[in-house]
């Protein structure tokens, strides 16, 4: 879809045109799919969030002020959607278990059969939830480790040490 | 967003291979157009012009009057009428300009901001042409209420522009 005809599609949304927000999905589900998949790691969940960041988008039209792209919006707003939806499970996973159980870190869960080489997306998989979170906000989104620490409600600190450890893990399931 | 790349070309590679776009495995839109609260639609676009079409009705139509009230060669009748509320005129002027002022146009898209200025040409260059009417003929109630009906137009017209989107 061309700037111009996205544009008149929003506007057209934003009065409350449905058949404008369906182009509107049409054209943005994959992206957004694809960093709900990213985060939660689960392609059952993230069909459930990219309903919920299509709907949360459609309530939250009106208020858009087109200061910035469309796709930057909702993009933006997927991201805050499966966080507030994960947010209090990953918090937990990332306060308890890197302090007390760093070891679960240090062995991937097994997402593929033995020998079958992995690429990036499905290696993700294999993380815990709390570090896969840091690894796709940071190294993937582009958040920087402050960023993440407001939006996840951990520290600055853990922040780094999981994400850290996700390179490494994710390092060694590449290379296997 | 202030994030910095792994520095090592082994997890940058694989990052940069990621595609952007991941279709879900099957049609959300259903599901979602079943959730999406309905919301009084509106078409600004469309009210704006048929707006405009109604203006410029009623600016043809009040200048024919005027033009036929001017040439009229039926005998004059001498009524009492209400002299010209020449306050009340004003007071709709003024109305018109508070709300030209605050309709900032930065805050309107480039193409709804012509749409409004071209129509609002029109409409001042109507009310310029009525208060000149008035002005050579100062009693007439015929000009004063043309006068009044464009300054109301031009009300109208600025209350539907402040109620589209802003962008």
């Amino acid at each position: 879809m061309d700037p111009d005809a996205l544009t008149l599609e929003v506007r057209r949304a934003q009065a409350g045109d449905a058949d404008a927000f369906a182009a509107l999905y049409r054209a943005h589900v994959g992206r957004v799919h694809a960093v709900c998949l990213r985060l939660e790691g689960d392609s059952a969940a993230a069909e459930e969030r990219t309903q919920d960041v299509f709907v949360r988008a459609w309530d939250r039209l009106p208020s858009f002020r087109h200061e910035s792209a469309f796709g930057t919006w909702l993009h933006r707003l997927a991201v805050n959607v499966v966080l507030a939806h994960r947010r209090a499970e990953w918090r937990r996973d990332l306060r308890v278990k890197v302090v007390e159980e760093p070891e679960l870190y240090e062995a991937p869960r097994s997402a593929t059969d033995p020998g079958t080489k992995l690429d990036l997306d499905a290696a993700m998989v294999t993380l815990p939830p709390g570090a896969r979170a840091v690894f796709v906000l940071h190294d993937i989104e582009g958040y920087g480790h402050a960023e993440i620490a407001e939006m996840t409600g951990i520290a600055v600190g853990t922040s780094k040490a999981q994400l850290f450890r996700a390179r490494r893990l994710l390092r060694k399931a590449l290379e296997r | 967003m202030t994030g910095q790349r792994p520095d090592d070309e082994f997890l940058r590679s694989h990052i940069s291979d990621l595609p952007e776009s991941i279709d879900p495995g099957r049609d959300l839109w259903p599901q979602i157009e079943g959730r999406l609260k309905p919301r009084a639609r509106v078409r600004p676009w469309r009210t704006l012009y048929q707006l405009a079409a109604a203006i410029a009705l009623v600016v043809i139509s009040s200048a024919v009057t005027w033009f036929l009230a001017r040439r009229s060669v039926a005998p004059v009748v001498v009524v009492a009428t209400a002299p010209v509320d020449r306050a009340g005129l004003a007071r709709l002027a003024r109305a018109g300009d508070v709300m030209e002022e605050g309709l900032s146009s930065s805050y309107l898209a480039p193409e709804t901001r012509a749409v409004l200025a071209r129509n609002l040409v029109v409409i001042d260059s109507a009310i310029a042409e009525c208060q000149r009417a008035l002005d050579a003929d100062p009693g007439s109630p015929v000009l004063a209420g043309l006068l009044r009906a464009a300054h109301r137009q031009r009300v109208e017209f600025l209350q539907q522009a402040a109620r589209l989107p802003r962008s």
